[in-house]
Formats: C-alpha cells, sequence, structure tokens
C-alpha cells in the first residue's frame, strides 16, 4: 500500500498524489512523504559526531536506539541557524525495507501541518543545475504558496556512510 | 500323409520300440521327427517340442548303448507325446474342444480335473492382478501430484510390474508377459538414468493389462495379441531415458516452494538443530559403537527431517533422509553393527541434507549425481548382508528398537510405511538375529523426558530479541534518572525511597534476565569440532581423542557464532602441527593416540576457551629462525631479549607457518593471524602456552558479551567517550618534564622507560572545547596489537559495563569509533576504538 506513494515521487509523470508533511526551513516550505516520516520530537541533548560532515550534527538517544541526526539548514547550504522553542527533529525512515533501511532525524525550523497534494498540483522541479536539485521530487503549487517536495531518501542517501567517512578526508 | 494317419504309425511305432528297445528306436526317431515337421502340427508347439526332445534322447541313448535302464523313462514320455498327439488329432477330426491351449506342464502326468483347476487359478489370479494394477494406478497418481517420483513408490510399482509378468509368465500368457518385461526394463532404465518417470504410458499400461485381464476373466482361455503400439512407446522410453546425459551435475530438485512454504524457516532452523544433535551423536557413535541412545537419537534426527520434510514435500531430502534413516534402523534393531563406514555414509547424509538446507536459503545445491550417489552409496551399506557381531555391546543398541520413540514416531508419519514393512520382512527373513527386549521401559521414559524438555523452548527472532534488550536498557535509564531526580530526592518519604529502591532492584533483575536470553551454551559449537577433529585426524592419518569440557558455558549468541571459524582453524593446526604420528608419538613414549581438549570455563569477568594438545609442542628457537627468515621481525633482534610468550605470539604474524610441508588441510601460513584478527574483531585476547615436546595451549580470552563492555568513562570538554577497559593499560597524569617533543613524530611521554606517543582525543576528534594543558588532564596508555600509545583526555569520570550500540549508521562504522552508548542521563557517548583510531593517525 505504501509502494504508491513511495514510489511514486520518483517517478514523475506518474506522481499520484498523497499526503506529504510540511515544514519551514528559511524562508521555504518543504514537503516530505508522510509515510516515510516516523515522529517528530523537540530538540534534545545531541552528542556531536567527530569525522563526519558538518551537517551530520551528532547522534541522540530515541528511546534507547542510537540516531544519527542532519541538519536539513547546512545540508541544503542554507545559514545555521539557533535552536528555538519551534526547532524540531523530523524522524524519518529511510532506504528499503529491512536490512539496509535506517532512521535519521532532520532538524528543521518548524513544521506546519499535513497536506494532501493530488496530481494537478504537482509540478516538476525546475531544471536548474543546483546539487541539492536532485533531492527534489518537484513542487506542490497550492493557493498561495508552493511547497517543495523533496525525495528524503535521496537527501538522507547522501549521508550513507561511505560519504560520511569521504566527508572525513 | 495327413495327420491322422501320422500319429497311427506313430503309435504302432511305439508299440514296436516298447517290445524290441533298440531295433525300432531308428524308425521312432524318423517318425516323431516327420511330426514335428509336419505342416499342421506346428501349430502345437509343445507337441512339436516335445516330439523332438524325446527323439533327442532316444538318439542319445541309442548312442550310449544304456538304453535298458533308461527304458522306462522313455516309454513314459512317449506315451506322454501320444497322448498329446492322439488329442490333437482328435481335434483336428472336429471330434472335440479346439485345443488352444495345452496344458503349462506338458510332461506332467495327470491331467484329470485340469481345465477346472486351471480355471480357478486363472479366476485368482485376475483378481489378484486387478488389485496390484489398481494399486499401480493409485501410486502413479501419488507420483503425478507429488510432481517427482519418490524411489519408494517407484521401486514399489516396479515390483508389482514385476510380480504381473512372473504370473503372466506361469499361466503362460506371453504378450502380457512381454508388455510387463518391457514396462519393468523401461522403468528400471528410467530410474538408473534419472528421466521423468513415464506416469502417462504407465496408466495406460494399467489400463491394458486390465483389459488383458477383463478378457481373461471372461474366458480362461482367451488368447492375446501383443499390444504392439505401446511396447514400442515403452521402447522409445527406455531408449530416450538411456541416451538421456545422465543429469549429474544438475542441482538437486529441492522442491521447495508450494502450499507450506511459510513454515520452511522452521523447517531449516529445526532440521539444523537435528543435524547438529546427530552429528555429534554420530561422532560419538564412533568412538563408542554399542551405546544405543547415541544410535537412536541420530536416527530419530533423520526420522523427523523425514517426516517434516515429507509434510512440505521436499522430495529429495525425504529420501535421503529416508535412507539413512533405514540404514540407522537396522544398526539400531541390532541387525548389523555400526561400523566406520557406516558413520561415513551417514556423516555424508546429515553434509548433504544441511547443504540442501543451505540451498534453500540460496546457497549452492547437491548435483543429482552426488545425490544419487549418495543414496545408493547408504543403500549398499544398509542391504549389505551383514550380521551383528554376538558381543554384548552389540546386542546394546537393540534393546531400544521401535518402542522407543514413540515422541519421534507421533511427530512424523512417515511417508513411506511401504518400505518400513519392507525393512520389518528383512528382520523376520532372519530369525537368527535376537533381538534382546530388555530394558525397553527405561529407555521409553528417557526418551519422553527428552521430548518433554524439547517442548518447552521456544523460538523467538532474534530482531525481536534485542528489541527487548533495547527496551529493557532504556527502563533502567529511565529508572535512574527518576531516582536521582532531585525533586523525588528532596521528599522525605521513607516509604517511597523503599519502593523506588525496589523498582530499582527489579529493573536491574529484569535486565539481567532480558541479556541472558541473548546467551547461549558453546554446547552446539564445541560438538561440530568433535565432528571436525574426527575428519583432520582422519585425513591427517594421526589418532586423535577430542575430550571437551565445560560445554555449558554461556555465551552471547553473536560471540558463539563467530568463535566458530577461529575454533576450526586452531583445531586444524592443532592435529596437524602439534600432534604427531601416532609412530612419532610412540617414539616419544607418549600415548599413540593425541590427547586434544577443549574447554570453556568463567574468568574474571571474561570467558575462557581453551585448545589444549599433547602434541610436540612449540620450539622457540624454531619459531624464532622462522620470523627471523621470513623477515617478520626487525632484523638484529636478539633471541634472548624476547619472552617465550613474545616468541610465541610470532606465529600469530601473517605469514607465519611452521610446518614443513603444506597440507590441504593447513599451513599455509594465513590461518593464525586470521584466528587472532578474529578474536580481536570480537574483542578478545589470545595467549599461548607451549612447553617443548609435551604440547601447547591456545587461550582464547573473549569478552562474556558483545552487547556489553567495560569501559571507563572520560571526558573532553563536553562530550564523554568510553574506552573499552580491555584496551587501557594505566592512566596518569604527566609532569611536564616527562613529556617530549619529537621531530616528526609528534609528543610523546616517558613511561616507566619506554617512549610513547601522545594522541590528543580533542584534536583526533576535532572539537573545540577541552583541555589544552596536558598537566591539567590524564594520559591513557592504551595497547593495541603489541603497540602501546598514549590518549590524553581532560578527566576520567568513572567505569562502568555499558550497552554497545550502533550509531545508525550501520553500515560502516566511523573510523576510530565503535559505537554509542547510552549513559544514565540519557545522552549519547562514543565508544572509542583505540584500533581503528591509532590506525587512522598513523596512516594520516
Amino acid at each position: 500500500m505504501n509502494n504508491t506513494l513511495e514510489n511514486a515521487p520518483v517517478v514523475d509523470a506518474t506522481f499520484g498524489g498523497g499526503k506529504f508533511l510540511s515544514f519551514q526551513l528559511s524562508k521555504e516550505e518543504y514537503g516530505i512523504a508522510i509515510l516515510k516520516v516516523r515522529e517528530i520530537i523537540g530538540t534534545v541533548d545531541i552528542t556531536s559526531l567527530p569525522r563526519t560532515p558538518d551537517y551530520v550534527l551528532g547522534v541522540v538517544n530515541l528511546r534507547g536506539r542510537i540516531i544519527p541526526v542532519i541538519d536539513l539548514r547546512r545540508k541544503f547550504g542554507l545559514e545555521p541557524k539557533e535552536f528555538t522553542n519551534e526547532t524540531c527533529i523530523v524522524v524519518v525512515d529511510c532506504g528499503e525495507e529491512g536490512d539496509s533501511s535506517f532512521r535519521v532525524g532532520c532538524i528543521v525550523d518548524s513544521v506546519s501541518e499535513v497536506l494532501t497534494i493530488s496530481n494537478e498540483h504537482f509540478e516538476e522541479a525546475p531544471r536548474c543545475a543546483n546539487s541539492s536539485g536532485a533531492y527534489i521530487d518537484g513542487l506542490a503549487k497550492l493557493k498561495d504558496r508552493v511547497l517543495i517536495l523533496l525525495d528524503i531518501d535521496k537527501v538522507i542517501g547522501d549521508i550513507d556512510p561511505a560519504s560520511l567517512t569521504a566527508g572525513a578526508e | 500323409m495327413s495327420i491322422a494317419n501320422e500319429i497311427q504309425s506313430l503309435r504302432q511305432l511305439i508299440d514296436r520300440f516298447a517290445e524290441s528297445g533298440s531295433a525300432g528306436a531308428a524308425d521312432l526317431v524318423r517318425q516323431m521327427r516327420g511330426l514335428a515337421e509336419h505342416p499342421d502340427g506346428k501349430a502345437i508347439t509343445e507337441l512339436v517340442a516335445v516330439c523332438q526332445a524325446t527323439a533327442a534322447s532316444i538318439e542319445t541313448l541309442l548312442g550310449s548303448e544304456q538304453l535298458g535302464d533308461a527304458m522306462e523313462v522313455v516309454e513314459k514320455h512317449l506315451k506322454e507325446v501320444l497322448a498329446y498327439a492322439e488329442a490333437w488329432g482328435a481335434s483336428l477330426d472336429g471330434q472335440g474342444d479346439p485345443v488352444t491351449k495345452p496344458a503349462p506342464e506338458p510332461l506332467a502326468v495327470d491331467h484329470a480335473g485340469d481345465d477346472q483347476h486351471y480355471a480357478e487359478t486363472v479366476g485368482m489370479f485376475v483378481s489378484n492382478a486387478l488389485t496390484a494394477v489398481s494399486d499401480i494406478e493409485e501410486e502413479l497418481l501419488s507420483v503425478e501430484t507429488a510432481g517427482d517420483a519418490l524411489e519408494d513408490t517407484v521401486s514399489s510399482i516396479r515390483r508389482t510390474v514385476h510380480t504381473l509378468k512372473a504370473e503372466f509368465g506361469v499361466l503362460n500368457m506371453l504378450p502380457p508377459q512381454k508388455l510387463c518385461h518391457q514396462a519393468e526394463t523401461t522403468i528400471d532404465a528410467v530410474v538408473e538414468h534419472g528421466a521423468a518417470f513415464p506416469v502417462d504410458l504407465m496408466l495406460q499400461f494399467g489400463d491394458q493389462i486390465k483389459q488383458y485381464l477383463e478378457r481373461l476373466a471372461a474366458d480362461v482361455h482367451a488368447q492375446f495379441g501383443d499390444a504392439e503400439p505401446m511396447l514400442k512407446q515403452f521402447s522409445e522410453i527406455e531408449a530416450a531415458a538411456k541416451d538421456t546425459p545422465a543429469d549429474g551435475d544438475e542441482p538437486v530438485d529441492l522442491g521447495v516452494g508450494g502450499d507450506f512454504a511459510d513454515s520452511l524457516p522452521d523447517f531449516i532452523s529445526e532440521a539444523r538443530s537435528h543435524l547438529a544433535d546427530a552429528e555429534v551423536a554420530i561422532v560419538e557413535l564412533s568412538r563408542d559403537s554399542g551405546n544405543g541412545e547415541n544410535l537412536n537419537l541420530t536416527f530419530r534426527a533423520f526420522h523427523t527431517i523425514k517426516g517434516v520434510a515429507g509434510f512440505l514435500n521436499l522430495s529429495s531430502v525425504v529420501e535421503l533422509a529416508h535412507v539413512a534413516e533405514t540404514l540407522l534402523d537396522g544398526a539400531r534393531s541390532g541387525r548389523f553393527n555400526f561400523v566406520a563406514e557406516d558413520i561415513d555414509v551417514v556423516l555424508a547424509a546429515g553434509d548433504m541434507i544441511t547443504q540442501m538446507i543451505g540451498a534453500m536459503e540460496g546457497g549452492p545445491a547437491p548435483t543429482m549425481g552426488e545425490w544419487r550417489k549418495l543414496i545408493s552409496d547408504i543403500k549398499e551399506r544398509s542391504d549389505a548382508e551383514r550380521s551383528a557381531a554376538p558381543s554384548p555391546e552389540a546386542e546394546a543398541p537393540a534393546t531400544a528398537a521401535a518402542p522407543a520413540t514413540p515422541a519421534a514416531s507421533d511427530k512424523a508419519v512417515s511417508p513411506a510405511p511401504a518400505a518400513t514393512d519392507k525393512a520389518e520382512g528383512e528382520q523376520a527373513k532372519k530369525p537368527e538375529v535376537i533381538v534382546p527386549k530388555k530394558a525397553v521401559a527405561p529407555k521409553k521414559k528417557k526418551a519422553e523426558t527428552q521430548a518433554a524438555r524439547v517442548e518447552r523452548t521456544i523460538k523467538v527472532s532474534t530482531t525481536r530479541l534485542d528489541m527487548l534488550v533495547d527496551m529493557v536498557g532504556e527502563l533502567v535509564i529511565a529508572q535512574s534518572m527518576v531516582a536521582q531526580d532531585p525533586t523525588i530526592q528532596n521528599l522525605e518519604s521513607q516509604a517511597l525511597a523503599r519502593n523506588i529502591g525496589q523498582v530499582g532492584k527489579i529493573t536491574r533483575d529484569l535486565q539481567e534476565a532480558a541479556m541472558s536470553l541473548r546467551m547461549v551454551t558453546v554446547k552446539a559449537t564445541f560438538q561440530k569440532m568433535a565432528r571436525l577433529v574426527r575428519d583432520v585426524a582422519g585425513k591427517s592419518g594421526k589418532k586423535v581423542n577430542l575430550a571437551l569440557a565445560g560445554e555449558d558455558t554461556e555465551l552471547d549468541r553473536n560471540v558463539v557464532e563467530q568463535i566458530s571459524d577461529p575454533l576450526v582453524h586452531m583445531i586444524r593446526n592443532a592435529i596437524d602441527h602439534g600432534i604427531e604420528s601416532p609412530d612419532a608419538r610412540l617414539d616419544a613414549g607418549k600415548d599413540a593416540e593425541g590427547e586434544l581438549t577443549l574447554s570453556a570455563y568463567h574468568q574474571g569477568g571474561s570467558i575462557v576457551i581453551e585448545i589444549r594438545d599433547d602434541g610436540r609442542g612449540l620450539d622457540r628457537n624454531k619459531v624464532f629462525e622462522k620470523a627471523v627468515t621470513k623477515g617478520l621481525i626487525p632484523e638484529g633482534t636478539s633471541q634472548s631479549s624476547l619472552s617465550d610468550m613474545e616468541i610465541f605470539n610470532m606465529i600469530f604474524l601473517p605469514g607465519f607457518s611452521t610446518a614443513e610441508k603444506v597440507t590441504d588441510l593447513s599451513g599455509r601460513g594465513v590461518g593464525m593471524d586470521v584466528v587472532r584478527r578474529n578474536i580481536e574483531a570480537l574483542r578478545g585476547k589470545i595467549e599461548i602456552e607451549s612447553t617443548l615436546g609435551e604440547g601447547t595451549t591456545f587461550r582464547l580470552r573473549l569478552p562474556l558479551t558483545l552487547a556489553i563492555i567495560d569501559g571507563m568513562i572520560v571526558r573532553v570538554g563536553k562530550s564523554r567517550y568510553v574506552v573499552p577497559t580491555l584496551s587501557i593499560e594505566q592512566s596518569f597524569r604527566p609532569s611536564t618534564d616527562d613529556v617530549h617533543y619529537v621531530v616528526d613524530r609528534g609528543e610523546c611521554v616517558h613511561v616507566r622507560g619506554a617512549v610513547l606517543p601522545i594522541y590528543r582525543l580533542k584534536e583526533v576528534f576535532d572539537q573545540q572545547d577541552g583541555c589544552t594543558e596536558l598537566g591539567d588532564g590524564i594520559l591513557i596508555v592504551v595497547e593495541v596489537d603489541g603497540q602501546r600509545s598514549c590518549l590524553f583526555v581532560d578527566e576520567i569520570v568513572g567505569q562502568q559495563q555499558v550497552v554497545i550500540k550502533s550509531l545508525g549508521m550501520s553500515r560502516d562504522r566511523i573510523t576510530g569509533l565503535s559505537g554509542g552508548a547510552i549513559m544514565t542521563d540519557g545522552r549519547v557517548a562514543l565508544i572509542v576504538d583505540v584500533g581503528t583510531l591509532v590506525e587512522s593517525i598513523l596512516t594520516v
């Protein structure tokens, strides 16, 4: 059942719509497929992790499980910002089901709401040759705003261990 | 001459022959030959044959001049011939029944009431044969539904066809006999060449036979023609089967899938454990062949596997298990002794089933050729004419005959009752074998208690188990957070304090219990080694007795899984290089049989696994020389300055091998360094102790569990790190006098005469905060791979056991870190992996 939702954004032409969690990052509003989202927690003590790229803030204890936390601001080349009361960690499950899946926390400025985005609102991402463009599934044009739909697998796939060690050197 | 005249003159000649003896013989012979050649007479083959045979024997008698003695016999035969001839002649004259069916035994004298008797025989045959045919049909259908022909079924079909053939033969019904014969040879060819069983044709065959039988029932004298098209089809299939290139290289069709695919994982794990048990028992049997309980256990294992596999339609497994079971059953019931060759084939069967099970999980399957060969090997063993030795030991296994295994037989209904019957039949045919029934009752009881014990365990997936352990760990932390909360501590309620203490105690008990769930005994691993010892000793021509001790010692499941490979290496080495050949041992004044001891025990918070042999021991000088010639140690190292331990440890260097010759078992010089690496990956250590000529002892010191380590909690700035206590030698606050800056080597410190490099954790981990003055912090001396170095940290916070957790980016570790641990305040501390940390600093 979650197949359609997980896979749909990858194949743009057949975007089937679905529910997205929208969140704020700097001035922009982003969306992540809701089925990828595990939970949303407030900021907690983060143990910084040496020898990792700067956008990996460290690790936190999520009820006995240690998960890495990345700062989406830094990841997207935005100006880092002090944590506020609204700052949240969106915990997402990435990758395939099974062994290779892993859970990652993403720091966002604030979370807004869960939106249902249908096919008619969907538009492919403009093909500007920006490196971070690869993380974007497309755009959702709503009444008065535009939502950037993230392919969180690709965003997180980037912090795969291989690139983590590469980033350290 | 008409046939009537011929017969008339034959009668006259016989009469004359009877009177005058040899004088009339020549004429008689001529007449009989003529009769045999008579164009009308040829139709009656029996008469012709009798005539010819009689003529020939008379001629022989004439030649040998013993006519007088043999006269009577010949006369009797001649009367026989005459009776035939007259009956025939009469029929030709249209005065009797047409002779379509001469009596089956032409020389039988009494033919009175023959026809009546014959009709009865045929009637009985027809009804029996009809049952047989419908049996065949049933079996054919079972073959078709199973999609694969089980050997039992096929051989049962073949047997039935064979019986039919013989019966048709007795009744002299040649066409059906021919058809049965052809069917039988075709089945043989198909089985031998592993071609597909011709179910359709066999069904047609059944129909054809039924047709024959129905006609026979209607008329006992019915004549049949050959079923030509069917004969042709059979011979085509036979030829095709023979042409089929033996599919010996094809992998065995496991028959996985179908309705019960869900039960497969259960079957796999169950079968594995059964096979492991069986292997242990078999290996033990090789030492004590009279142990009936071991035979029973092995039998039960194969029986259960067969039953479950049968339920899952894994026909190839079923068949293999079945033949092994039959062999074991033979031994168990005392029909023969279980000897080394039997052990070999049963072990091979176990191995192959293991391989097949592995194949179900994606491993390589054994080939059809191997499979078939093994089956025929096992059959050969169980069919071999052997007798039980009359020794008292031989009787022992027999005491635990069939009734001793109620549990096993209840669990699995044998899919091949025919074969069991057969086995019983064989047993019945050999009345000279005495199966003592004494002591059955106590054995039975034992088997029952065993079954009961097995039922009390359940299988839990490891992920669930890990989850439980995680959650309990979390509970422990949460509990201590509550207990240490200032608000609660400020409350002056004794009851509350007591209750909180109680919760704390229960929590710790719970944690211990949860941890113990993951502990398993080393028994299974040790017992695997028993098999290895047997194989390696056999290959290297040495006699080795393996003694096991402390098999019940418990270790974390993960550790147990990972010590298996290093143990295999070390045991191979011990037998191949350590223990001498029997002759050499006798020369050295030792027992010809080498003693290898594998033991496990607790020592100071860790588990020690000890491998001790009483072989030739390590030669200090040889090891040193070897290390020098191989360039494994720096030149100019003096041997006297090194301790035994240091020299012996050289055998762990990559590229070291003391064996003069490289065998296929060990000695390529890769073994021991792999062993050390594996053990160190488990955060364990290896120690060697050896006395030349007396033997060698390897000691593996392993942590109780991989999940928990003893750690020193250190602080650098705001961060906390956990340094495994195992790698820490000492810690001290350096005085500035001892610290030097060495060009190209960085900071160094004098510690008891040694100069050690200093690595500042703060710098290694790029931390902004933390002490910069060495005098303000602490130096921790760590040792990895014999290399010592110092880590500089702000302070040592304390020492505690921590649960190692993955950092969530599981596929690769971050260099220098082996994971994270959740501290009592719920925050994460990073666990330092001293080995990779030092390595990474040195390589940069």
